[in-house]
Parts: C-alpha cells; sequence; structure tokens
C-alpha cells in the first residue's frame, strides 16, 4: 500500500500540495485528477521518491520511499516525457531497465512487444511520440513491479493504441495484482480503467473515492416546475450546478435518486428525469464547485442564473 | 521487494549487477564517442610533445618552423579536454534536465549509488582514454625512437604527462561542483568558466590590496599563488605548465613548484568531489531546472567577479596614465563593480523584477568583502603580519635576492645554517616589522592612494632602500616554511648586512659564479664589459679557453679576501660589471669592485677595459636628493615627505637631453664619484636607470645645481602640459624647498 500522511511539497512560496493524506491500496487502479498544476505530477513524484516531501511522509508497504532503493526497486514511474528515451534503442531501454528491476520479464517484454510491434533496433528518438509512450509502457510493465505510476498514460495514443495499452493495464492488474496509479486529463479512460480516483485542487485533495461510489452519490437531474424559480430558490444541500434553458432546469445535486427526487419533492415538479453522471461531468461540476469553472468556454456551463 | 541497491541482483540474461555498477557501466558506454575522441586525440598529443621537445634540443634552429607542432599539440589537447569536459555534464544530466531526473531518481538507488556511478562511469570516459593514450604513446616512442624517452627530457616528458593528466582530473571535478551547484547546463558552463578565472580574481584581490604597501606587510600571498593558485584553476595549471616547459627550453630550471603543486591540485580534486557529494546528498530534485541549486557558489562567483572588475578598473587609470584620487576612485569601482553584478544578475536570473533584491545583494557582498578586509588588515592577518620565526625554531633560512642589496646578483638564493646568521636575519625581519609598523601608523590611507597612482611606488620604510625584494624563508624543525618578502629598510639591512663577510656567504657567492661559468658549455665565450650605471657597454670575444676559469678563481680569491669597508665604504668607485655568456646571449652579471684587484689584473691582460668615459648625455635622467630620514627613492622619482611621514612632493629628475656645458660637466663629475654601493650618512642620493648611487658630500655643489635644474625643468613641463591648473597641490612643499 502506498500512504502519503500528512504531506506537504512547497516549491519556493507555492505549496504543489499542501498537508495531503491519501491511501492507495495494492491491487487498486487509482485515477489522479485534477487541473492543471494541482499538483498531481508532483503526487506521482512523491511516490516515485524522486521529490522529498518538506512535511509528512510518503511509504510504500510501509517503507518510506524518498532514497530508499529497496522500496523504490517495487515502484516503476513513467513521466509525462519520453524525450529522456531518445538515446536509447528499445533493446538498449530494456537491457538498461532490466538490471535495475529484479522481477524483470523477458517474457512479458516480447509479449507486449509482439502485440504493438515497436523495432527494437531503431532508436528511439526515430519513434513517433505514440510509439514512445508504447515503449515506456512495455519497458514499465516487463519490470513487473508492485507499483506502476504512470504520468497522463495515453497523451499521444491513437484510438487503438489506447486500447492496446489500457489491455495491458489491465491484465497486469488482473494477472499480478499490480497496482497503477494514473494521471490523466482523459477521464474516459480514467473512467474505464480505475476503480478509485482522486481529485486535487490546489494542492488538497477534495475527495478520493470508488469511481462506483462517486458516480452513485452525484446525478444531473432534468425537470419542469409548475412555477418559476430562480437558483436561490433551491436552497438545499449538495447543489453543485445549476442551468435554466426556457422551461426546462438543469441540475447537478450529490445524493443518490431517492434522496435527489426528495429534496425536490417541495416544489412539485412536473418531471424530473435523474441520469448518472460521467466522471468527466463529475470532474467539471465539482472542480466548478471549487470556483474553477469553464467561464468563457463554448458548452461547458456557467450559463445558468 | 526486499533487494536494496547494495545487493547483487540477478537479472536476466545471466547477468549479475548491482545497480550501481550496472548505472555507472551505461554511463560509460553512453560516453563511447567521447571516449574515442578523447582517446585519438590524447593519441596525437603526447608524441608531438616529445617531438616538439626532442627536435628543440637537436635543431634549436626549427624552432620557428616546429612552432606548428606546437600549436597541434595544444589544439588536441585542448580537444582532448573538451570531449573529457563534456562527459560531466552529460553524466549529471538528470541535474540540469527534469526528464532525466524523473527517469534517473525514480531507478532504485540511492543517492550515493547514482552520484559515484555516474561519477565514475563517466569519468572513466574521459579518463581511461587519455591513460590507454598516454600508456601506448610511451611504448611507441620507446619502440620507435627509445632514446628519446632515455634522453635529458625524459624527466620533463614524464613531468608533463602527469600534469596534464592531472590537470584534467582537477577539471573533471571542477565541473562535477558546478554540475551539482548548478540547475541548468549553460549556467553550469558559465559558472565554471567563472570559476576558472576565479584564481585571478584572486589574483586581482592581491594585487589591488597589494597596491596598498601597509597591507599585510611581507606577507606576498602571490609567493604561493603559482602552485596554489594553479590547484585551483586549471587554466593557471596550464599556465604554470607552458612556463615551465618555455623556461626549461629555453635552459632555465624553471619550477614553480610543481611537486607542491601536484600535490595541491590532488587535494583540491578530491575536495571538489567529497563536496560534490556532500552537496548532491542535499541537493533537491525540484533545484532541477533552475539556476542555481545552490547559491554559495554564486555569492563566491560574484565576488570574483567583482573583484575582477575593480582589479580591472585600478588598472585603467595606470595604463592610461590619468591621476585619480581616492574618492573618485572608489566611486567608480563601486559604480562599476555594481554595474557588474547587476549584469551578472540579469544573465543568470533573466529578470528585472526582483532589481532591488540585487542590489541588496551586492551592497552585502561588498560590504562582507571591505568588512573582511579591514579585519584581515587591523589584525594584520591575525598575526600573521608580525610573525617572525624564533631563533629555537629555525632549521635553516634561505634568502632569495639579498646579494642584490649587494650587487652579487649571481647568488639568488643564500642558504643560511650558521646559527649567528640566522640571529642576524630573525634580527633584521624584527627590525622591519617594527618599522613597517611604526610608518603604518603614521601615514593615511590618502596618502597610499595618492603615492600609488601618482608615482606607481611606495616607499616601505623609514630610510631609503634600493628596489630590490629580498624573500626570507624560514625552514622550520617542524617541517614548515614560513616565508616573507620585504624591501628592506636601511635599519633592517644594517642587522644583517654582516652576513656578506662570513665563510657561509663569501662561499656560496664565489661557488655560484663558478657555477654560472661552468654552465657555458658552448659557443662563443665573450665578456661584455659594463659601467656602474649599465648604460655603456664594450663587448670582447675570442677569449681564451680558460677565461672563465681564471676569472672564477681570481674572483674567489677576491671575494675571500673581501674586508667590511670594502663591501660598505669603499674606497674605490667600481671597475664596472661584467656580463658573460656565449654568441650573444648573456649567462649572467658580476659586480667588479674596486677591490678586486686579482680580477682587474686578469681582466686587463686579456684586453678588458673599465667603461668609465660617462659622457653625461648618455645618461639622459638623473634623479638626485639629499639623503635622510625623509628621502625616499623610487625609479626616477625621488618622494619628499614630511617629519610626520605626509607627502610633501617629489625631487624631479633632470633631463640631460639638451643640458648646456655646466650641466653636462657637473653630471658628469656626479657619475664619476658615484658609489653604486655605500652606506649613506650624508651626501646624495642619485636614481640612474634604476640604479640608486651615492654621491659624496664633495659633490654637493654639482648635485644641488642638478636638482635646481629638475626642478626647473618640471615647473616648465608643468606649464606646457598646463598641469595643475587648479594649482599645485605641491606648492608649499616648492616653496618650502626654495627657501632651502
Amino acid at each position: 500500500m502506498i500512504k502519503l500522511e500528512n504531506v506537504t511539497k512547497r516549491f519556493g512560496d507555492y505549496a504543489a500540495l499542501d498537508d495531503v493524506s491519501l491511501e492507495i491500496g495494492k491491487g487498486t487502479a487509482y485515477g489522479l485528477l485534477g487541473s492543471n498544476g494541482a499538483g498531481k505530477s508532483t503526487m506521482l513524484r512523491l511516490i516515485a521518491g524522486i521529490y522529498r516531501p518538506d512535511k509528512g511522509s510518503v511509504t510504500a508497504d510501509g517503507k518510506p520511499i524518498f532514497d530508499n532503493a529497496a522500496a523504490k526497486s517495487g515502484i516503476f514511474f513513467i513521466n509525462d516525457e519520453t524525450v529522456q528515451l531518445s538515446s536509447f534503442t528499445l533493446k538498449t531501454l530494456k537491457e538498461y531497465y532490466r538490471g535495475f528491476y529484479p522481477h524483470f520479464s523477458e517474457e512479458m517484454f516480447t509479449k507486449l512487444n509482439e502485440s504493438v510491434r515497436l523495432p527494437e533496433k531503431k532508436r528511439i528518438s526515430e519513434f513517433s511520440k505514440g510509439m514512445k509512450r508504447q515503449a515506456a509502457v512495455i519497458v514499465g510493465l516487463s519490470c513487473c513491479t508492485d507499483y506502476l505510476l504512470i504520468d497522463e498514460a495515453f497523451d499521444g495514443l491513437d484510438p487503438t493504441m489506447r486500447i492496446i495499452v489500457k489491455r495491458m493495464l489491465v491484465d497486469a492488474m488482473l494477472d499480478r495484482k499490480m497496482t497503477v496509479v494514473i494521471s490523466s486529463h482523459n477521464l474516459k479512460e480514467i473512467n474505464e480503467i480505475c476503480d478509485r480516483a482522486a481529485l486535487i485542487h490546489n494542492g488538497k485533495i477534495v475527495f478520493s473515492r470508488e469511481i462506483d461510489s462517486l458516480k452513485s452519490d452525484i446525478r444531473k437531474v432534468q425537470a419542469s416546475f409548475p412555477e418559476e424559480h430562480t437558483k436561490d430558490d433551491f436552497r438545499f444541500d449538495g447543489l453543485l450546478h445549476f442551468e435554466r434553458v426556457g422551461s426546462v432546469y438543469q441540475f447537478v445535486i450529490k445524493g443518490d435518486e431517492e434522496e435527489i427526487r426528495q429534496k425536490l419533492a417541495p416544489y412539485s415538479p412536473g418531471f424530473a428525469d435523474i441520469v448518472p453522471l460521467t466522471l468527466e461531468e463529475i470532474f467539471i461540476y465539482e472542480m466548478e464547485g471549487k470556483g474553477y469553472d469553464a467561464n468563457g468556454i463554448d458548452g461547458l456551463g456557467g450559463a445558468g442564473e | 521487494m526486499t533487494q536494496t541497491a547494495s545487493t547483487v541482483l540477478a537479472a536476466p540474461g545471466n547477468k549479475t549487477a548491482s545497480p550501481a555498477v550496472l548505472n555507472g557501466l551505461f554511463t560509460f558506454r553512453r560516453h563511447i564517442p567521447h571516449a574515442v575522441i578523447v582517446f585519438l586525440m590524447s593519441l596525437l598529443t603526447v608524441p608531438m610533445f616529445v617531438l616538439y621537445m626532442a627536435s628543440h634540443s637537436t635543431s634549436p634552429e626549427l624552432d620557428e618552423e616546429l612552432s606548428g607542432v606546437a600549436v597541434l599539440c595544444a589544439l588536441c589537447w585542448g580537444a582532448a579536454m573538451l570531449a573529457a569536459g563534456t562527459v560531466i555534464g552529460s553524466a549529471f544530466r538528470s541535474s540540469f534536465s527534469k526528464q532525466y531526473l524523473d527517469m534517473e531518481h525514480s531507478l532504485p538507488m540511492s543517492a550515493s549509488g547514482r552520484f559515484f556511478s555516474d561519477l565514475i562511469g563517466g569519468t572513466a570516459a574521459g579518463v581511461l582514454p587519455v591513460a590507454a593514450a598516454d600508456i601506448i604513446s610511451l611504448l611507441l616512442l620507446l619502440v620507435l625512437s627509445g632514446n628519446i624517452l632515455v634522453s635529458q627530457h625524459a624527466v620533463m616528458i614524464m613531468k608533463v604527462i602527469a600534469a596534464k593528466d592531472v590537470i584534467m582530473l582537477q577539471m573533471l571535478a571542477l565541473l562535477l561542483l558546478c554540475a551539482v551547484c548548478c540547475g541548468k547546463a549553460g549556467v553550469s558552463r558559465f559558472v565554471f568558466a567563472i570559476m576558472l578565472m576565479l584564481p585571478f580574481g584572486a589574483l586581482a584581490l592581491f594585487e589591488f590590496l597589494r597596491s596598498d604597501p601597509f597591507f599585510l606587510i611581507g606577507v606576498d600571498p602571490t609567493d604561493s599563488s603559482a602552485c596554489l593558485l594553479g590547484a585551483f584553476s586549471p587554466l593557471v595549471g596550464v599556465y604554470n605548465i607552458g612556463e615551465m616547459v618555455s623556461g626549461y627550453m629555453a635552459g632555465n630550471d624553471t619550477d614553480f613548484g610543481y611537486a607542491r603543486w601536484m600535490v595541491y591540485s590532488l587535494c583540491v580534486t578530491a575536495a571538489a568531489v567529497g563536496i560534490s557529494y556532500l552537496l548532491y546528498r542535499g541537493r533537491t530534485a525540484e533545484k532541477t531546472g533552475s539556476a542555481f541549486a545552490y547559491k554559495g557558489l554564486y555569492y563566491i562567483m560574484m565576488t570574483a567577479v567583482c573583484f575582477i572588475v575593480m582589479f580591472m578598473l585600478i588598472q585603467l587609470p595606470n595604463a592610461l596614465m590619468i591621476g585619480i584620487d581616492s574618492v573618485s576612485m572608489t566611486v567608480l569601482a563601486i559604480i562599476s563593480t555594481a554595474a557588474a553584478y547587476v549584469i551578472i544578475e540579469l544573465i543568470v536570473f533573466r529578470s528585472f523584477s526582483e532589481l532591488y533584491k540585487t542590489l541588496i545583494r551586492y551592497a552585502v557582498t561588498a560590504a562582507g568583502c571591505f568588512i573582511l578586509i579591514t579585519v584581515i588588515d587591523k589584525t594584520g592577518f591575525f598575526g600573521v603580519e608580525r610573525y617572525v620565526p624564533a631563533a629555537s625554531e629555525v632549521g635553516y633560512i634561505t634568502l632569495e635576492n639579498f646579494g642584490g642589496y649587494y650587487n652579487d646578483d649571481c647568488i639568488e638564493e643564500l642558504e643560511l645554517h650558521d646559527p649567528e646568521n640566522i640571529a642576524r636575519v630573525i634580527a633584521g625581519h624584527s627590525v622591519q616589522v617594527d618599522l613597517d609598523e611604526q610608518m603604518k601608523e603614521k601615514l593615511d590611507l590618502a596618502d597610499i592612494y595618492s603615492s600609488v597612482v601618482y608615482t606607481g611606488f611606495f616607499p616601505e620604510s623609514s630610510e631609503y632602500v634600493t628596489e630590490n625584494y629580498v624573500r626570507i624563508n624560514y625552514h622550520l624543525r617542524s617541517g614548515r616554511t614560513v616565508t616573507r618578502r620585504y624591501r628592506l629598510a636601511y635599519e633592517a639591512l644594517t642587522e644583517m648586512k654582516d652576513i656578506c663577510l662570513t665563510e657561509e656567504y663569501k662561499t656560496q657567492l664565489a661557488d655560484s659564479i663558478a657555477d654560472a661559468f661552468s654552465g657555458i658549455t658552448t659557443g662563443r665565450r665573450s665578456i661584455r664589459i659594463l659601467d656602474k650605471f649599465r648604460i655603456q657597454s664594450a663587448d670582447h670575444y675570442g677569449l681564451p679557453d680558460d677565461a672563465y676559469p681564471k676569472l672564477a678563481q681570481s674572483l674567489r680569491a677576491d671575494i675571500d679576501a673581501m674586508t667590511a669597508e670594502d663591501y660598505f665604504t669603499p674606497s674605490e668607485p667600481e671597475f664596472g660589471y661584467i656580463e658573460f655568456g656565449y654568441e650573444y646571449r648573456s649567462s649572467g652579471r658580476i659586480i667588479i669592485r674596486g677591490c678586486y684587484r686579482n680580477t682587474i689584473a686578469y681582466l686587463e691582460s686579456i684586453g678588458v677595459d673599465a667603461c668609465d668615459s660617462f659622457d653625461a648625455r648618455d645618461y639622459g635622467y638623473l634623479a638626485l636628493a639629499s639623503p635622510g630620514k625623509n628621502a625616499y627613492h623610487g625609479t626616477a622619482q625621488a618622494l619628499r615627505f614630511d617629519e610626520n611621514g605626509k607627502l610633501i612632493g617629489f625631487t624631479h629628475g633632470v633631463s640631460l637631453a639638451d643640458a648646456d656645458g655646466e650641466l653636462r660637466a657637473a653630471a658628469k663629475r656626479v657619475l664619476s664619484s658615484a658609489y653604486t654601493e655605500y652606506e649613506v650618512n650624508d651626501g646624495y642620493i642619485l636614481t640612474c636607470n634604476n640604479t640608486i648611487a651615492y654621491i659624496p658630500p664633495e659633490r654637493a655643489a654639482d648635485a644641488e645645481l642638478l636638482i635646481k635644474e629638475g626642478e626647473a625643468q618640471q615647473r616648465l613641463t608643468d606649464e606646457k602640459l598646463g598641469n595643475y591648473k587648479d594649482g599645485d597641490p605641491f606648492e608649499e612643499a616648492w616653496k618650502e624647498l626654495d627657501g632651502q
């Protein structure tokens, strides 16, 4: 289990993570969500043992990670860049990492590469962005570590490759109970792969929950009422979003279907269509609730009264 | 997952290696192209150097043609150094690039393992090819031309090869330090360049401080600067080696302290690696990408830059012959160093936004430097300035240039073991220290600056002295060496002068003359006879084969017979000087005193007569002054001080170029009667061609005539040039002189 306890990481005056605590259980697929600069990459680098926390502790299976080779040998970090791989060929990259990770699996490497067919002897600098990403994932998975950290996991991959890479990750999780921590802006993929997610904003954890429970706990409602209302009329807890288009009212409200119906009952809705949110919608509405909305960007809310 | 980095990991493919070893191997492998360049360039360097050395000794007439080989050799070595130098920045690339930081710092390795494996892997790519090339070159040379390596040059060749390798190690260590302290590759290279210049900055500081002759009198940091500064900068090391080689090839055994430099350099290299390791351990990953991971290095660098700028500035008025007062100089120094400071900060941090912080930093740096220098000055470097070893501590003493005070230039280094002579040196040193302290208290800073800036000269003690610096090296029984350097005051010299009369001195003087003669084994032997001011000369070639041994023999007899009177109050002026050597080259100069009867007789017997026509016009420019407590002598001017030691003016020299008959006659009489060595209680002091001579009081009328004429000429010059438009600062002094 990876555990962050009261971790603070500052860059000068700026707190990238501020007193954050988080637990990532073994065998979990954990998604890190957050706006740009929220602290996701910083958190991954803390878990990878690259950064030393200013306060608090970061441990893997109870062992501190920073400057601890034993703890790090169970963690593989794929960052959001691939420039550093340029001087390698896939073969030399494999040789390089094979020496560092005691459980590196040649067999898995071969098997994974069969599915993407990357040239082993060509310099990685000559690869496309997506191919470089695939190379990093293949090597990362072949290291057979307990924890795989991927920053911007699907950046640069075409739709087919996304499916292949997702399948690789899922297989590894199922086969070896590997823990994957993914930071991505592509919430659809997180939604598909991860069973838990944490939303980070301004260096703080907004929530950290199972995605299913998250989705079941927040709903989008389309309703109509016999009388006209403004946002101020709906004074109940959990209202994340309000929008009115003609006589149709749209809400995003925390709670299960029954709770939401009870909250709206006093306003005698003509009809109320309650549907679950996608993870992307949850992200947008949660962030809106934190004052990080998409005002000015077409089609992304902000039109409500 | 319980293994640690030090655990030997069993990797598939039947390979067993610890992560650190593996990382080191990969680092080395990554730099194989660099290593190939280093190897090839090094392989060319050594043979070219050997070829140059060997050709120089066998065919010196080809020197000019061979200079191309020397340049090529230097270029090859430079290319090897450059290729090796880039390895360190590349091996520690995670210091500069976040991508490499992510990749390398997330690997299961401790910081120590990563540091040493990167260091060893990178350094190996730079050093192993050099070592291999050295060995191969030497083996090839041994097989193909063995006589070169067993020739007289063998030691020098080996010294240079070892030196170049040590310089490379030094460079790699400093590059490592820069890589660890900086977060950007460009900044790291910039800092390294500044670091190369740091010793020059230190020299600039020493020079600046030495322009104040009362700052740490006698303690001369440049005494050990060649080897000490060379140990801190590969560039100074290269310069020192270059000097050593060119000196060797010119026939001089120029030793700048090679062995000490090697030891210091290796110590500095080891220290740089050790410090780098500690800093690396403490360095936080987030510093990658920022200009400096450690600001300390930056501030040291900036301080050095300030001093370099200040040094250049101080040289400027002298170079342009501009007089500048101390206040203007200080203001100029502050403005220029502040400008340099701000410009570098802007280059490094690329922002104007915190200019006020930069200025505060500059102010703190400048104030810090000022306080440090003041503390050092006021405490005499915490007692070092006044320290004179006790006789019981001293094993023996070497005195450098002491013979120069008595025109015995041949004896460059005098080794004193006689306890009486040791006591004389200690007594003289103690007197000098006391006198210097009294003088230091008398004079204020304005005097120091004005005298330095206007004249480039400043007196150091209370009596007239020559410009000769004597260096006293106390070799203590503890093994330590204490070195001091003084322009000795008359009083100090008085304590030490009897050294000249001792067996120890006379033997070494005669030996050094005999050695100098015996060193001339080739070419047509010659003697040039010079007058006592070394202006007129006559050459004599085709001397008998036994001329030098006979001269040495007669000189030894004359030196043995010398009395105190002969040395200090001679009754006959000097015969002159002889320069001896072969062809057109001079190998040394010896004074022929009036009392050297055997030598003069021998010289006359082989047709070498004294030059004593003294045509005043040949002597161009004379400076005369009355001796006494307030007269001091520099180049062609004598500074005049009042009773309190305050500068009141100069005794200006007289130009004899257009002198009339009366003046010429007076000058001739003065020159003829001059003694270049004499103890003076009365009479006049004459400075001519940088030689200080004594004019006996019988020539007072002539001397006064020359002094008045000198002042008149100076006033005329001042009027023509429009000097002192705002009033002559020495007007009162002139009036006083006129009244005398």
